[in-house]
């Protein structure tokens, strides 16, 4: 039988170190915590497993009222069991009512388990979150493939946990006038049931999908390898990225780390121009942060023309190879 | 050696929409499927079996007519099939989904290694695989993209963790959750798919399990409890225009140039 969780007025942030750097889904976290708080005297925790003793918390200090960070001794890569037994015991110390943990690789794998140890809820990859006076954190996201947005509750299991997507949310403009407390625990225990033998940083093709300004992006009209070729030269003298929606990856005609949508990646360019897009929530959750979208779609009905700048109804391959005739 | 392998049946499509006037699903009765990313998860636990030898059992949560996605599992190698189905698994959410997994796998063999897929096309969460990981107190291992080395006592997987690539060793037993793109499913030989139509569909109910308190399953016993859906409001507002291929492409350009994304 689980001891009764009294939840303190506490909303806690996982802080994920990569790379001598804290990740920006953190600060995206911090900020959004900061608004659920704003107006029920709670107060934001942040806990940080880490073996680099030389991070930088300045910016983090200021953002938080108390950090506690779980200190490993040096050239110990830390496995998800590390993680996990980390943010057990920093809720075990404080017991928040709300834990939120960045919807990274390692968040999504990690955070299930702490969820699971103290039998209560998670949503995963949250778009949004709102606070209920009476039921606490609502979490929501796109649901059913992405057809609809579900508002979910936690109402009786602590702490309320959620995963979110990172580059949704705001990273905090304000911050405290007063440094957060700091406690360092040390840890010299590691799990060794999962040993991580090599970690490298990989340079994914792909990343440049969040920092280019153009987005040429292909959707279910697009069934063969030679239709995508047109997507990819037309992105190409743009100067911009290709991507995908989600029933391309699924096909096998391109990599998951092209696909735009709740499932891939959320864009934030200047310009999206989406052939053959249909406009499931899935792809436009995906796509709402660009500037303009250009769609082009043979479906006067077409859900994607709802959420356009310009709607262009017509064949897509015409038009695009219309487009790049144009521009050579 | 003992594979377990979670799959799931999935509505063929996931379109549905909503009645305006009372707020309920409409969702489009088409056929089912087998999860993709969980023929991944089968592929990849049948290439183990091919190293290592074994029993593959295959575990699937669901009502009755979920049957489908085992037969079909069965076709491509599978040894038994495990479909768990009782009322009071009904609207199960993450945990107690994981948790009655984790219940029936441990009812059905002490296995070496369950596999799971990245994800389900309709849930879309991912967390189920980590959640059972947890339930049964064995490390997992979350985008696996390549096994490079398999013994009865620990595996050596690689991870694509987002920007990292991690060569992993994990004691067995462990829980994997494997990358569709890595694993390409095979195709059922027709042997086998004679063979899966002799073999039987085991079934698990919640009296077959060690915690039959029903208050622990389905709706009842989930923590997280869906309060509102909708249709997103739209965002944007466009005139559709309908011209010639030659002014509709005259038209985007003028607006890439407006708007300086061409110079």
């Amino acid at each position: 039988m689980k001891e009764i969780y009294n939840p303190n007025p506490i909303i806690s942030v996982f802080i994920e170190e990569s790379e001598h750097f804290i990740k920006p889904v953190c600060y995206e976290l911090i900020g959004k915590a900061k608004e659920l708080a704003s107006n029920n005297n709670m107060e934001i925790f942040a806990t940080l497993p880490t073996n680099n003793p030389n991070l930088n918390l300045d910016k983090l200090k200021y953002l938080v009222e108390h950090i506690d960070i779980y200190q490993y001794s040096k050239n110990t890569n830390l496995s998800m069991l590390d993680y996990r037994d980390c943010l057990i015991d920093h809720i075990n110390l404080h017991k928040p009512m709300i834990v939120l943990v960045g919807a990274t690789a390692l968040g999504r794998s990690f955070a299930p388990r702490v969820a699971a140890h103290f039998g209560t809820g998670i949503t995963a990859d949250c778009t949004e979150l709102e606070f209920d006076h009476k039921y606490g954190l609502i979490q929501i996201r796109p649901a059913y493939g992405g057809d609809v947005i579900a508002m979910i509750k936690t109402p009786a299991h602590y702490p309320q946990m959620a995963t979110v997507r990172p580059g949704v949310m705001e990273i905090p403009q304000y911050k405290n006038i007063t440094v957060g407390s700091v406690q360092f625990h040390k840890i010299n225990y590691i799990h060794e049931e999962i040993n991580i033998l090599k970690r490298k940083v990989i340079k994914i093709q792909g990343t440049k999908l969040e920092n280019t300004d153009i987005v040429v992006l292909a959707g279910n009209a697009i069934k063969y390898p030679k239709q995508l070729e047109i997507i990819k030269q037309l992105a190409k003298l743009l100067g911009g990225e290709w991507a995908v929606t989600r029933p391309l990856v699924e096909g096998g005609l391109a990599p998951h780390d092209r696909q735009v949508g709740i499932s891939g990646k959320t864009i934030h360019p200047k310009l999206v121009m989406a052939f053959g897009v249909s406009g499931t929530t899935q792809t436009l959750s995906g796509t709402s942060k660009a500037e303009k979208i250009i769609s082009i779609n043979n479906d006067e009905n077409a859900t994607i023309f709802k959420n356009s700048d310009i709607a262009i109804l017509g064949d897509w391959e015409e038009i695009a190879k219309g487009i790049i005739k144009k521009l050579i | 050696m003992e594979f377990v392998v979670c799959i799931k049946q999935v509505p063929d499509s996931n379109k549905i929409d909503i009645n305006p006037e009372t707020g309920s699903l409409i969702r489009e009765s088409t056929g089912a499927k087998t999860n993709p990313y969980d023929l991944s998860a089968i592929e990849a636990c049948l290439q183990v079996k091919d190293k290592l030898g074994g029993n593959i059992h295959a575990v699937s949560m669901g009502p009755r007519q979920a049957r489908f996605a085992l037969r079909n599992a069965l076709a491509l190698g599978i040894d038994s099939a495990w479909l768990i189905s009782d009322n009071a698994f009904a609207g199960s959410d993450v945990l107690t989904t994981s948790y009655t997994l984790a219940q029936s796998i441990s009812k059905i063999t002490k296995a070496d290694i369950i596999f799971c897929g990245k994800q389900s096309t309709d849930g879309d969460t991912s967390q189920v695989g980590p959640e059972i990981a947890e339930f049964l107190q064995i490390p997992h291992a979350s985008y696996v993209t390549g096994i490079k080395e398999v013994s009865d006592e620990y595996i050596i997987v690689n991870c694509h963790m987002g920007s990292f690539e991690e060569t992993i060793r994990l004691s067995l037993p462990c829980l994997l959750c494997v990358e569709k793109e890595s694993f390409v499913p095979r195709m059922s030989s027709f042997r086998n798919k004679i063979e899966a139509q002799k073999k039987p569909i085991n079934t698990i109910e919640l009296k077959n399990l060690i915690d039959k308190d029903k208050d622990h399953y389905g709706y009842s016993g989930s923590p997280t409890k869906v309060s509102k859906i909708y249709v997103p409001q739209i965002v944007r507002e466009s005139q559709i225009i309908n011209e010639i291929t030659d002014i509709a492409v005259d038209k985007i350009i003028k607006k890439l140039v407006d708007w300086e994304v061409l110079k």
